[in-house]
């Protein structure tokens, strides 16, 4: 089992509905913590909490504008090893996960699904310790329309 | 002096890829570039009923009118004998005639408003008051009402925003939820819980609404007060509380720096400017039996609107 804890950049696009759909490009982070336990076959499950943020907000020119916004949001997942060299391992995982996010200033509260694919690596670099590095691709269901997010995290984590 | 109420006026971290981004963006914001259509903005204020009458409504509605034209609508105020039930209707028949999906609608009534903990909210027009004891409640317009009509719209940039009292009865879809109790108040049913421990609480409504996603494309509501709440209008200002710090936001609301004032960022500086200027003196203060402090509310999804270009 290892615990990790990672930052994220993200590249954040959002697709509205509508003849206007706009594809608009904001940008998002997050910081992480994630349990992980692998098991011997290959299998690993693993879960995650995190806080992200959303930004900056954006027009349309149909002066629709797609806020930012920040929050917590709280995964699981569940993959397999692709490779488990001596040295670590990289696998594939894929899992929902649920945000609870506030509009900025406004009080609004919003809730939202989403699904979360990640390729991640694990490198041990001293027994008992790890450097954790992943591309998680997320689709965010906000309801009013779809928003896609790629990031490139990087973390360290202790356990084995 | 003592204000006069409507009576029931119802990456940080991010440095590779926000450059990404930035260039990204510049491609796609060029779009945003264009100057967008001019929205249709109608907007009621009545202040002399035939009885209960008010001050300020016909003064929001002239006020917010003016602003509205010179800020990227075509905008048309509509007062007193004028502000009545057949022609607010026949404003959004109208619009909805008229209008296609791209356009932009904005409705403001200011004026007296009904409802409370167990009434449907009701906006009052100008017919919806015939004397002092002759509530011509036929005229009044319901807040599913006002939802059948502004359905009936092509465009979904809609903007509806009412300062009467019970107001929040008119905000129900979105896929947000405004946190705050609808008598909001540390003497009457609290305040807003803090984010994120507490609003867990309303997480059943919260996925509801999350799931619903048909409704989360109605009109961007804003409301002067709750649902079970009075709205004021002060002689200081001369408007309506909620509508003067909504005026006041057209020059200081755009918090993020962008040129424009959303109705979110609007809704928002009129939210901070009336709990900090009128709400601070004013929690423990009795009108008709009621505390006086009250809360503008919104809904709304992750998309908002252009208010104030």
């Amino acid at each position: 089992m290892i615990f990790d804890a990672s930052v994220q950049a993200s590249l954040v696009v959002s697709m509205g509905s509508g003849a206007f759909s706009p594809i608009l490009p904001h940008y998002g982070s997050s910081e992480r913590i994630g349990v992980e336990y692998a098991f011997p076959a290959g299998l690993l499950v693993r879960g995650s909490l995190a806080y992200l943020s959303v930004e900056p907000s954006l027009y349309t020119t149909t002066g629709i504008r797609y806020r930012s916004f920040a929050g917590f949001s709280a995964g699981l997942a569940a993959g397999y090893w692709l490779f488990s060299p001596e040295w670590g391992r990289l696998a594939l995982s894929a899992g929902p996960a649920l945000s609870l996010v506030l509009g900025p200033q406004s009080g609004l509260v919003s809730l939202f699904p989403s699904a979360r694919v990640e390729l991640s690596a694990i490198v041990g670099w001293a027994p008992g310790f790890a450097l954790r590095a992943a591309l998680p691709l997320e689709l965010m269901f906000r309801g009013d329309g779809l928003s896609l997010a790629l990031g490139l995290a990087f973390g360290v984590g202790i356990g084995q | 002096m003592m204000p006069k109420t409507r009576l029931a006026r119802a990456g940080r971290i991010l440095f590779p890829l926000a450059a990404l981004t930035a260039l990204v963006s510049c491609s796609f914001v060029a779009q945003g570039a264009e100057s967008r259509p001019k929205g249709t903005a109608f907007v009621f204020g009545v202040s002399e009923y035939k009885a209960h009458k008010l001050t300020f409504p016909d003064d929001d509605a002239v006020s917010l009118s003016a602003l509205l034209n010179r800020r990227g609508w075509i905008s048309k105020a509509v007062v007193n004998s004028n502000a009545t039930k057949a022609a607010i209707k026949n404003a959004i028949e109208v619009a909805a005639a008229n209008l296609d999906s791209s356009s932009s609608f904005l409705f403001y009534f200011s004026g007296h408003g009904e409802g409370g903990k167990d009434k449907e909210a009701c906006i009052i027009p100008y017919d919806g008051i015939k004397g002092k004891a002759d509530l011509a409640t036929e005229n009044w317009i319901s807040a599913s009402e006002l939802k059948a009509w502004t359905a009936k719209l092509p465009t979904k940039n809609v903007i509806v925003i009412l300062d009467t009292c019970y107001s929040g009865g008119f905000i129900e879809t979105g896929a947000s939820l405004d946190l705050a109790p609808q008598n909001y108040g540390k003497l009457d049913d609290g305040i807003a819980p803090s984010f994120p421990l507490e609003s867990l609480g309303y997480f059943n409504e919260l996925l509801a609404r999350s799931l619903a996603s048909k409704d989360q494309e109605g009109p961007l509501h804003l409301s002067a007060a709750g649902s079970d709440e009075l709205s004021f209008e002060a002689d200081t200002w001369s408007h309506g509380v909620f509508t003067y710090f909504l005026l006041e936001a057209a020059e200081d609301g755009d918090e993020d720096g962008d040129g424009k004032v959303s109705a979110l960022e609007a809704f928002a500086y009129a939210k901070r400017r009336l709990a900090d200027a009128w709400n601070k003196k004013r929690a423990d203060w009795l009108y008709e039996g009621r505390y006086m402090d009250y809360l503008p509310r919104a809904s709304g999804g992750f998309r908002d609107l252009v208010l104030y270009e």
